[in-house]
Order: C-alpha cells, then sequence, then structure tokens
C-alpha cells in the first residue's frame, strides 16, 4: 500500500520526467544485460568453466582429431584413386574383350556382317564343278583376308563342311545347285587379287566348258548370321 | 522506484525478444553494458544533487554507449586489442565515484531528517 502510494507521488512530482527518463534508460540496461548474458551462456558456457589445463587438453583433443581426420582424408583419397585407376583399367579390359568378342562372332558366323566386299557369280552348265573346286574358291578368299564369305546365302564358317554326294553338292547337309553366287566381305581389291591371281582359282576353272566367273566389287554387301538349329 | 520498474521490465523484454547476436559482437555490447550503466548511475547521481538535465542525460547515455563500443572497433581495428580496457577502466572507475557518491547522498539525507 505504502508502496502504490510512493508510486503514485512519484509520477505527480516534478521529477516525475526525470524518473521516467531514468527508467526508460534502465529498460535499455536490463534489455543489453540480457542480452549479453545470453550470448555467453550459448557460447562458452562449457567453457567457462574449465580449467586452463583442461582447456589445453581439449585443445590437444581437438588437434588430434584434426590430424586423425585429415590422415583419413589422405586415406580415402589414395583409395580413391586406386579405384578410379581400377576401374578405367577394367573399362580398357572390358572394350577389348568386347572387340575381340565382336571379332570372334564375326569369324564364327554368329552375327549379321555388313561391308564392302564382292560378289562372285560361277555358272556351271555342265555341272562339273565338284566340292573341291567350291572349298578352292573359298581358301582363295580366305587368303585374300575375307571377313565372312556365303555360297547361296549359306554362311561358310571354320566349321562349316562342303560335301559331295554324286553329282549334289552339299554345304552343311544343303543341298546348292548352280549356278552358286559367293558373297565375300573384306578388301575388294585384294579379295579380287585373290581369285584373280595368275595360276589362281580363275586359271584353274577356266579350261572347264560353261564355267565362268563374274566378279564384281561392292561397297555395300551383306552376309546374314549362320542359321544354326541349337543357337548358343 | 520507477528505474528499478524500467529494469525489471527491459529484462523482461529482453528474455522475451532473445535478440540474437554473434559472440564476435559480445565484447562490444560487454562494454556498451558498462557505459550505459555508468550513465544510469551518473543520473541517478545527478538526480540526488538535484542538477539532472534530461538532455545531457540522454545524450550522455548514448553516446557514452556508442563511444565505448567504437573505443572497442577502433582497437580491433588497429591491432590494439587491449584498447577496449580503457572503456572498461574508465567507465569503471566512473561508475564507483558515482555509486560512492550516490551512497552519501542517501546516508546523507537520511542523516538530516
Amino acid at each position: 500500500m505504502k508502496h502504490l502510494r510512493d508510486f503514485f507521488s512519484v509520477l505527480n512530482t516534478k521529477t516525475k520526467r526525470t524518473q521516467v527518463a531514468i527508467a526508460a534508460v534502465c529498460m535499455l540496461i536490463g534489455v543489453l544485460i540480457v542480452t549479453q548474458l545470453r550470448v555467453h551462456q550459448t557460447a562458452s558456457q562449457a567453457l567457462q568453466a574449465a580449467t586452463e589445463s583442461d582447456l589445453s587438453q581439449i585443445v590437444n583433443n581437438l588437434d588430434s582429431e584434426i590430424n586423425a581426420l585429415r590422415a583419413e582424408a589422405a586415406d580415402l583419397r589414395l583409395q580413391l584413386f586406386k579405384i578410379e585407376r581400377a576401374s578405367n583399367d577394367s573399362g580398357a579390359i572390358l572394350k577389348e574383350t568386347s572387340k575381340n568378342l565382336d571379332k570372334l562372332k564375326v569369324i564364327a558366323g554368329l552375327t549379321k556382317v555388313d561391308g564392302p566386299g564382292i560378289r562372285v557369280l560361277i555358272t556351271d552348265e555342265d555341272r562339273l564343278l565338284n566340292s573341291y573346286d567350291l572349298i578352292d574358291i573359298i581358301s582363295e578368299l580366305r587368303n585374300g583376308r575375307a571377313e565372312a564369305i556365303s555360297i547361296n546365302g549359306i554362311r561358310v564358317v571354320i566349321k562349316t563342311g562342303i560335301t559331295q554326294n554324286g553329282g549334289n553338292i552339299f554345304i552343311d547337309r544343303k543341298s546348292v545347285s548352280p549356278p552358286y553366287e559367293v558373297l565375300a566381305i573384306g578388301d575388294p581389291e585384294a579379295l579380287h587379287k585373290a581369285l584373280v591371281i595368275a595360276g589362281g582359282i580363275r586359271d584353274m576353272l577356266y579350261p572347264l566348258p560353261g564355267v565362268s566367273l563374274y566378279i564384281n566389287k561392292e561397297a555395300d554387301i551383306s552376309i546374314n548370321a549362320m542359321v544354326s538349329k541349337n543357337p548358343e | 522506484m520507477l528505474p528499478l520498474v524500467g529494469l525489471l521490465v527491459g529484462i523482461g523484454i529482453g528474455l522475451a525478444l532473445d535478440i540474437p547476436i554473434p559472440v564476435a559482437y559480445s565484447k562490444y555490447l560487454g562494454v556498451a553494458v558498462l557505459a550505459a550503466l555508468d550513465s544510469a548511475i551518473g543520473g541517478l547521481r545527478a538526480n540526488l544533487e538535484m542538477k539532472f538535465n534530461e538532455k545531457l542525460f540522454f545524450t550522455g547515455f548514448f553516446s557514452n554507449t556508442l563511444m565505448a563500443a567504437f573505443i572497442v572497433f577502433m582497437g580491433d581495428r588497429l591491432g590494439i586489442e587491449v584498447l577496449y580496457l580503457a572503456a572498461v577502466v574508465a567507465f569503471g572507475v566512473r561508475l564507483f565515484q558515482n555509486l560512492a557518491l550516490v551512497r552519501r547522498h542517501y546516508f546523507q539525507r537520511r542523516h538530516w531528517e
């Protein structure tokens, strides 16, 4: 009750404005002090209580932690480098292997092949040619580095058998009859040369009546994959 | 009485607002608080000596506070980080002097009564 009366008397005195002014300043001081205490409390609550040796211990710990992390970072960087190199290596190996695989597939006749080559038409009106003549032609084409060969649409590969039974010629047990259309993919010049070389297959077949070779160099020939009963 | 109420209200506002201040600036704020405290006690003393002047009080309060912070800033800029000690000592000494005078005034008054 007395306080309340004091309060009102203060408000009514001439020094009222003075009091209000000081109160306002005190309010500002209060805000400042609380803010400052807050900052210090959050910033260094743990560190303030620590002694000097504790602080040096903390600093030491942090230093060793930094060193450990640096070492770990270096280790990881090294590991990353190794893995990157290994992946590069394995990538190169994979590329090389798939290239080889493609080559082997072509040789084994598992894939369709496109490219420049020659088209040879062999007529045989009197059916004088035998299986060995065809084998000779294929051998000559292989000498001319043919990548893929087919006779009458049948792909000829390493394991292809060319056989004869009486007057009939069989390629992989499929009967073929003249005229024979032989396709070969490779360097057209080399293939042409392999067939027309002096003393070669053309000269050998030339004397036979009714047999003639028509050789065409073509820019784009396509040979289908070997038809296999058990594709594997 | 009223100044005490003001102080409490100020503390309440500070707690309620929770003004975020970077740790780097806490030194400035500390010196500013000291300067403000000095101004407040000085105002109290002037009031008791019956020569209180509002304009003087307010300008003194703000200029002291800003100057204190500025001295700390200058110290940091000039490479004399301990320059803030000048402000601390100056305001500290004045704080105690004013406090002693305020105390004396109260006791003398009571003695007269």
